[in-house]
């Protein structure tokens, strides 16, 4: 506590007996530790809120420092209400006025706003927009500047596949000589024997 | 240059999925430094034959104003320029030996099925400001356009489904539907010009000759944005007194470009073989002589008449 040496005599005054709190339940707990550890929870250790105002369900046993709660307290919700019929509205129900849209409108921050603004109004460009050190694209301009880029990845990846199943194939069929693809691409399934086109190429 | 995109911005545009996917529509965005922006642009524009909007940042004057939407931005952005194939003025990635020529094309009339309809011609080079006008008819356009070799051929807007696009797409033109202005005489041009114009009025242009020049200095304008443009004043020409090669003969004869690669000024070509100019202008001016023999020319390339 050195450096509440400089503060002034008030702050001392409220450590103290902040101090002296603790201390006291720590007295306690020396005695009853199972008692004062819910205590010091619901104090919330610096709470300066009266123990009486704080709403409990439950009765507090712990009675050495608190008195027990003397007040009866009455529980259980309300089950059953009567009415009569004769309250309740008869006849068709006046027409109510529909709901408002709840859809906002998306506000976007200033910068995004106007590149969007120019994306609107330049729709067959690719607006390139300057923030700061970098200009900004939007990715789905990228992509379809690249779309025929990406076509053309994907034919050369699907011909890829072909040829290596092609080889595949060969490899299989050379392989073993013996038996024809015909039986290659037989199994049985329960017993049952079982002609499955695309087998030999597992194989 | 994919990865240079993507690696910028939001990573997470690689895996779009039914969380991101609108925010990624509508204000994700990918980019590259600022210095890279010629080597983009020649991508995107030379070889990919992209429109490009360039939005750059200009200080906000409404800066301190509560009631703007920029409050306390220090910059807004707006679109100063855009770049089409036709339209490139001074980029680092122009080759200044050849020409880039903007062309513009007005039918007459509204016939569509005769081989002798009018056809009005105007081109022009903003790096250079050359500005030519001819008249022509449909029969002989494809070999004028491949004399000429536009980057960009612009067509009104109405003519979106006349049999001549579908040539144009064949021949591999890229072709730009521009909405005419409000530009339709000649009188109103003389704005764009460096000097006076009015000693070339006299000319005799034709109907569709001015219709294109219209539509031609109309598009031209807009994708500058505000820039000035100085060209130089019309010069008409004509067919008559050309050696006319059309356009298959052209490629055939790998006059200016090799046949298979199409690699203007490549080996093997007319060209390469008696190019021995110096500058930049001497080099357009040979390719223009290339394109339109003089008769008299056939045997000796002499620049003193022409």
């Amino acid at each position: 506590m050195s450096y509440l040496h400089n503060a002034n005599q008030t702050m001392i005054v409220f450590t103290k007996s902040h101090q002296s709190r603790h201390m006291h339940h720590l007295s306690h707990a020396l005695h009853r530790p199972h008692h004062v550890w819910p205590l010091l929870c619901s104090l919330r250790f610096y709470s300066l809120v009266s123990r009486k105002a704080r709403p409990s369900a439950r009765p507090n046993k712990c009675g050495v420092d608190r008195p027990a709660v003397a007040k009866i307290q009455q529980r259980g919700a309300k089950r059953m209400s009567k009415m009569s019929i004769m309250d309740l509205p008869q006849g068709p129900l006046s027409p109510i006025e529909p709901l408002e849209s709840i859809v906002e409108e998306k506000s976007y921050p200033t910068v995004i706003a106007q590149a969007r603004t120019n994306m609107d109004k330049f729709t067959n460009c690719v607006v390139l927009t300057r923030v700061g050190g970098f200009y900004e694209v939007r990715p789905a301009d990228v992509f379809s500047i690249f779309y025929d880029c990406f076509v053309l990845l994907l034919k050369c990846c699907l011909i890829f596949l072909a040829v290596l199943r092609a080889c595949r194939e060969y490899w299989t069929t050379t392989e073993f000589e013996d038996c024809t693809k015909k039986d290659r691409q037989r199994t049985s399934i329960n017993g049952k024997n079982v002609f499955v086109p695309w087998l030999h190429v597992f194989a | 240059m994919v990865r240079m995109f993507l690696c910028h911005g939001y990573m997470s545009l690689l895996r779009p999925n039914k969380n991101n996917m609108a925010l990624l529509n509508v204000c994700s965005q990918a980019g590259f430094p600022h210095f890279q922006i010629d080597r983009m642009l020649k991508i995107l524009v030379q070889e990919l034959k992209q429109y490009v909007a360039i939005s750059e940042e200009y200080p906000n004057p409404r800066r301190s104003d509560p009631d703007s939407p920029s409050y306390g931005l220090l910059h807004e952005r707006r679109v100063a320029r855009i770049i089409t194939p036709g339209t490139l003025i001074d980029e680092k990635f122009l080759d200044p030996f050849e020409n880039n020529f903007l062309l513009s094309i007005s039918l007459e009339g509204d016939v569509q099925d005769e081989k002798e309809v009018g056809v009005g011609l105007a081109w022009l080079d903003l790096s250079t400001g050359d500005f030519f006008l001819q008249q022509s008819t449909i029969s002989t356009l494809i070999s004028e356009l491949s004399r000429i070799g536009p980057r960009e051929v612009v067509i009104s807007e109405n003519l979106r489904s006349h049999p001549i696009v579908k040539t144009l797409y064949d021949e591999r033109h890229l072709v730009t539907f521009a909405d005419r202005g409000d530009l339709g005489d000649f009188d109103t041009w003389s704005m764009y010009f460096e000097s006076d114009t009015s000693h070339v009025v006299g000319l005799g242009m034709t109907k569709e000759e001015v219709e294109a020049g219209s539509l031609l200095l109309y598009y031209a304008n807009e994708q500058l944005q505000g820039l000035s443009m100085k060209l130089q004043p019309p010069m008409r020409k004509t067919a008559e007194s050309n050696l006319l090669i059309d356009a298959n003969s052209m490629r055939a004869l790998e006059i200016k470009t090799t046949m298979r690669e199409g690699i203007s000024g490549g080996k093997g070509t007319l060209l390469k073989e008696i190019k021995r100019t110096v500058t930049r202008g001497g080099a357009r001016k040979l390719l223009t002589w290339l394109s339109r023999y003089r008769q008299h020319q056939l045997t000796f390339v002499s620049d003193t008449d022409y």
